[in-house]
């Protein structure tokens, strides 16, 4: 009688709340890969995700906990908090080679959340601040992010309308790490909607490092430093020639003028007409924090040089357009994306290296749905990626190593005989999507065929010759074209 | 050498529509009555409830769906349940009650956890609950509860196909008309 008692009253307990979710939940995201690569390449079939992100990409994993200190009660303004932790990296055992070691994941994120604390419809937030207005899901870019090197405090109006986040806090640890130097960093960003079909948003983030006195960290410059010398790493050596039995008196650093990274960034949505479900338009302006320091090693003593002025002026351009399009309801979905992008380091006008580039590029997915479940997908995707000081690419096997105008030099600073790479690549296979139809439902299995070419010379992460000393061993042969088959998973939960 | 290609193709195509396990099915069909009460003032969106009722005709139950007005505003899960029998002579009930929140951003994704809980009975017997604690994932930030609700119908209706299927088994017992197997449509 007593036990049938409490199975009552436990019922009875039990049919009393409502739909409450538990104090701890988790989240997350994971995409593994099998890509046996014949042609010598790591498994993935271009360089960067700039040809799309579909098997340009490795594996990775992240895991977010969430803890709710305070649940607010429904259709209430209680005050409610939450600790939120993300562990994530670029690792899975037998996937890649790092074999899912720890050592490839961070927490790179933990902070704590509370609302309806002092103000309505406010949410304060302290830790990491990360804030981005949405994806490019083909090339798994965001541009418009701000804040994503930032510990600090943000604050988050939200209404029906607009929303305005402001933050402030400290990058340093981000940008600097061990060589830890403070950053103030402040910002916010702005999204306003109107009505169903359009929304805007704008934003950005100034962060300011002062030379501190007797902080080596901070900005400081080796004086009567030849740009062409920190180029080749030779300051070292042309002072000791310049100046014989003089090394202790090697110039000490000067303090630099404070560093004053920024990002601007814009973003443009609209949708819902027809069968345009959305388009997403993103662009970001920056400038980066400058380097710090290096070290030279010339006749078995080392010289430490400080770089600040010499790096402070590199600028990053990136516009990016989404466009999501159900073409035929339940049969025929299709996304389109075009991305470009201009990095400038206007102190450099003599080496090509990625800091002085353009690139553009555009891709086209295409999913068809045989059933609810079962789709086939194809991806197209074209590229072009320009050097603006010079040759930066090999075009063939034997193609020269240091050059100048194409022409071997050992001493030149350009590389091969390339100045622009074209990259063409063409993927399909087959989809099954347990949640049914959508490019990005998930989770998706997939067994995909892709084929690459481009005009580089083996234009993938491959275990080839990058060395003239290395060429003498392994000559290797041409390879423009790059084929390669993936089993692949991918799905947030 | 083609021909085995594409007859694997084809094989490969034909799995994905597997006849599936028949659910347990009413002989005749009955009415459910069904009421979805979701807090935080998040509009049902239609997807969601074609899910729901999908799951149950294939268990040959009609649904009939009350207004929440008619739960008489009660806030206890075992009073909205009483009072949506009280407001139908439908033979089986089922009680939705769901919420939407924000999770956090992830990998590109607006998550949104929606918990939901499921009380349902049949009549002249207590009724049986589950609960579960759903993830949406969603693309854009201007979607919110309603999208997150339609997100997890797919899930969900995993979660409600084998309640109405404990409801089912014994009908027969109760007076109401037997379950039967049947070819049984997907879920």
């Amino acid at each position: 009688m007593r036990s049938v008692f409490v199975l009552g009253w436990l019922l009875a307990s039990a049919a009393l709340a409502q739909a409450q979710g538990d104090r701890v939940s988790a989240g997350g995201y994971f995409r593994i890969s099998a890509r046996p690569d014949w042609q010598g390449g790591n498994g993935r079939l271009g360089f960067w995700n700039l040809y799309g992100r579909l098997m340009n990409e490795g594996s990775y994993a992240a895991l977010e906990l969430k803890l709710d200190l305070l649940q607010a009660a429904p259709e209430s303004n209680d005050l409610w908090a939450s600790v939120h932790a993300r562990v994530e990296g670029g690792s899975v055992g037998a996937a890649d080679p790092g074999n899912g070691s720890l050592v490839n994941f961070r927490l790179s994120q933990l902070y704590a959340r509370a609302g309806n604390l002092l103000l309505d419809k406010v949410t304060w937030q302290v830790g990491t601040l990360v804030y981005f207005f949405g994806d490019l899901g083909l090339y798994d870019l965001r541009p418009a992010t701000v804040f994503d090197d930032t510990m600090g405090l943000s604050a988050r109006y939200q209404s029906k309308n607009v929303d305005v986040l402001i933050g402030v806090g400290d990058s340093g640890f981000f940008n600097r790490g061990l060589q830890y130097s403070p950053m103030l960093t402040a910002g916010g960003a702005v999204r306003v909607r109107l009505g169903d079909h359009v929304e805007l948003g704008g934003g950005g983030q100034l962060a300011y490092e002062a030379s501190i006195d007797g902080d080596r960290y901070t900005p400081h410059q080796t004086p009567n430093v030849a740009y062409e010398d920190f180029l080749r790493r030779e300051v070292a050596q042309r002072y000791v020639q310049d100046n014989p039995g003089q090394e202790l008196l090697f110039p000490k650093p000067a303090a630099a003028s404070a560093a004053v990274p920024f990002r601007v960034v814009g973003y443009l949505g609209f949708g819902k007409l027809g069968p345009l479900r959305w388009n997403n338009f993103f662009v970001r302006y920056g400038r980066l924090a400058p380097e710090q320091s290096y070290v030279e090693s010339y006749q078995g003593r080392d010289y430490t040089i400080y770089t600040a002025d010499l790096t402070r002026d590199r600028y990053q351009l990136q516009l990016g357009n989404e466009m999501q399009l159900k073409l035929v309801p339940d049969r025929l979905d299709a996304v389109w994306g075009v991305v470009y992008g201009r990095d400038t380091d206007f102190a450099n006008t003599l080496k090509p290296t990625d800091a002085n580039r353009t690139y553009v590029s555009t891709v086209l997915r295409a999913q068809v749905y045989l059933t609810r479940t079962f789709h086939l997908l194809f991806e197209g995707s074209l590229a072009q990626e320009r050097s603006s000081l010079g040759n930066a690419y090999r075009a063939h096997y034997d193609s020269i190593f240091q050059s100048t105008g194409g022409i071997s030099d050992s001493r030149g600073l350009e590389f091969g005989d390339l100045s622009v790479r074209n990259t063409v690549q063409m993927k399909a296979g087959v989809v099954l999507n347990p949640t049914g139809f959508g490019v990005y439902a998930r989770p998706s299995l997939r067994l995909l065929y892709g084929v690459q070419h481009s005009n580089q010379q083996a234009a993938f992460g491959n275990g080839f010759s990058d060395s003239l000393s290395q060429f003498n061993q392994f000559p290797g042969s041409e390879v423009h074209w790059h084929h390669l088959i993936s089993l692949e998973a991918e799905g947030w939960f | 050498m083609v021909l085995r290609a594409l007859l694997l193709g084809v094989g490969v195509v034909l799995s994905g529509c597997l006849p599936k396990v028949a659910p347990q099915r009413l002989e005749q069909p009955a009415a459910l009555a069904v009421a979805i009460v979701v807090d935080d003032e998040v509009q049902v969106p239609d997807a969601f409830r074609a899910r729901l009722k999908d799951v149950a005709q294939s268990r040959n139950l009609e649904v009939r769906e009350v207004p929440v007005a008619q739960l008489q505003g009660q806030r206890l899960t075992a009073e909205r349940f009483a009072a949506l029998r009280a407001a139908t002579d439908a033979p089986f009930a089922l009680l939705v009650e769901a919420r939407t929140r924000f999770f956090s951003q992830i990998e590109g994704r607006y998550r949104w956890s929606v918990p939901v809980k499921l009380t349902a009975a049949r009549a002249g017997t207590a009724p049986s609950q589950d609960a579960v604690d759903l993830p949406a994932l969603l693309q854009f930030e201007h979607e919110r509860g309603s999208e997150a609700l339609e997100n997890v119908a797919e899930p969900l209706v995993s979660r409600v196909a084998p309640l109405l299927d404990g409801m089912l088994v014994g009908a027969a017992d109760a007076g109401l008309a037997a379950p039967a197997a049947s070819a049984g449509s997907p879920q």
